[in-house]
């Protein structure tokens, strides 16, 4: 017990083969502020970069939100992923399923909010629109697509910093992104691919799951960085632009961290991101989801677009 | 360390892994961390582990610095802690901490550290004078080798001015078994080692706490 909250492992999901870290606060329970859920960033375990997410839950359980920060299956403490065949997507989003139960059955609250980075953000806001206890999502550097404007301000960037002499055509970061799309577009007649969506084309998958999320009432927070070397966003507006048609609204709040790189190795950074999300999540206009019953399964991802997907 | 600690509780061995004050899922702040605080964790760790085991005898393994904070703990630790695995100890804390501060990309403009970070960065975390202070004078030497323990030492990096082999000097004790192993350093993160595991490294371990 530290003062103003206490912490527990708790082993989670139906084989108890999830490790988790809950953060309570000490204050009596108040159902009506969302608890949290801090996803793994990639391979990381709960830790985050850094040390971040243990900072993160422990201000927000200070803040009265119950917070858990919990390993995926074959990720820091839990069991690695049951070798039936099923996709990692698949089985993560299970795992994510079971966690939410989790956490709405031991702390009585009733909605959840979602804080991933990168593959984490792109796995709270696949499951979001499938779960309707989800009322939330901070997003840290989701995926966004590139847009023309990105590549004029990366390649100014790039100007700026090396000078026209010093730009590498070999192993240029810039002209593999460009000639990538370009290929895509142009030659391959194929959709953006990411990673985090296999099989699926990328901006449609995401641009429908922002919209499923929004239509069931969702707020979003969304935070992205610019400082890596191959940044991927170069400006703030490049979310809206990447994602135009997506009725955001009122619902979507956007932070744009310039000088911050991809894992927050700033302190400072990690510090202003923690202002920002806890001010959020304490002001923002969540729906109440008292008595909303939970799916049994996933089973309502966006379908896949025509061209492209899987 | 999760891979080792299931193969060697497979084994039939109680294994413990914990945290230090102030850092992954234990309390505290890095501010608050120090070196000496760290080595009496090993300490609490290892009473935990024969209070909870009911073990007559335990083993201390250590990477990294962990291994470093090991060798420095074990003499003064009881009787009944009989064995210890370093597996590629920080030999010199200055050279380490200059390699902490090359690892951080980027490396932080000094007016922003100055202004906002008033405590001190490493590797991105806040870390206080005192851990500075203790982790760049931290000296391993063959001397430093516990004697009243068996000792594994595993040396996976050579040439690597902050794990520079204490052998031959300590290996001439005959507590001292040491291992090079053709591995890689586990500590090191790159595309075409993500995924991969020291399985040599950690079956040797297995076999010599047998």
């Amino acid at each position: 017990m530290t003062e103003g909250f206490t912490e527990r492992a708790s082993l989670i999901g139906p084989n108890a083969s999830l490790l988790g870290v809950l953060a309570l606060p000490a204050a009596p329970p108040r159902p009506e502020r969302p608890a949290v859920v801090i996803l793994n960033t990639g391979t990381t375990h709960r830790i985050g970069h850094h040390r971040m997410y243990v900072d993160l839950a422990r201000a927000l359980a200070l803040g009265g939100h119950p917070t858990l920060r919990f390993d995926f299956a074959g990720i820091g403490d839990s069991a690695p992923p049951a070798s039936d065949g099923s996709p990692i997507l698949e089985t993560n989003l299970q795992d994510l399923r079971a966690t939410v139960d989790w956490l709405i059955k031991t702390t009585g609250s009733q909605g959840v909010v979602l804080i991933g980075l990168c593959a984490g953000a792109d796995h709270a806001i696949l499951f979001a629109p499938t779960d309707p206890r989800v009322v939330g999502l901070v997003l840290i550097d989701p995926f966004v697509p590139e847009t023309a404007r990105f590549f004029v301000q990366y390649a100014v960037r790039r100007i700026r910093r090396f000078g026209l002499t010093g730009f590498r055509i070999r192993r240029s970061t810039l002209l593999y992104r460009v000639t990538r799309r370009f290929s895509l577009r142009f030659v391959n007649s194929t959709e953006l691919q990411h990673i985090s969506f296999p099989g699926r084309n990328a901006r449609e998958t995401l641009r429908r799951s922002y919209s499923a999320a929004l239509a069931k009432g969702d707020q979003l927070l969304v935070v992205c960085t610019s400082s890596n070397r191959a940044p991927r966003q170069t400006y703030r507006e490049q979310f809206l632009d990447a994602f135009r048609g997506v009725p955001f609204g009122g619902a979507l709040r956007l932070e744009f961290f310039p000088g911050c790189d991809h894992t927050f190795s700033s302190p400072a950074e990690r510090k202003r991101l923690n202002g920002i999300a806890l001010h959020w999540i304490a002001h923002a206009a969540f729906r109440s989801c008292a008595g909303v019953a939970p799916q049994s399964r996933i089973d309502r991802f966006p379908s896949p677009a025509a061209k492209g997907g899987a | 360390m999760r891979f080792l600690a299931g193969r060697l509780a497979a084994s039939g061995l109680d294994v413990l892994r914990f945290d230090y004050f102030g850092a992954g899922d234990s309390g505290g702040e890095t501010t608050d961390a120090t070196l000496s605080g760290w080595r009496r964790d090993i300490a609490t760790a290892m009473d935990e582990l024969l209070d909870m085991s009911q073990a007559q005898s335990a083993a201390l393994v250590g990477l990294r610095l962990g291994a470093t904070l090991a060798a420095q703990t074990a003499p003064g630790l009881p009787s009944s802690i009989r064995q210890i695995v370093l597996w590629d100890p920080i030999r010199s804390g200055s050279d380490y901490f200059a390699e902490l501060l090359e690892r951080s990309h980027p490396p932080p403009h000094p007016w922003r550290v100055a202004a906002a970070d008033p405590v001190g960065t490493l590797d991105g975390l806040l870390v206080s004078p005192a851990f500075y202070s203790e982790l760049q004078a931290l000296d391993l030497t063959p001397s430093s080798i516990p004697d009243n323990q068996d000792c594994l030492m595993i040396e996976t990096r050579n040439g690597d001015p902050c794990t520079t082999p204490l052998s031959p000097e300590g290996a001439g004790s005959p507590k001292l078994t040491l291992i090079k192993p053709h591995s890689f350093p586990v500590w090191i993160h790159d595309d075409e080692r993500v995924g991969t595991l020291p399985v040599e490294v950690v079956g040797g371990i297995v076999d010599w706490l047998q």
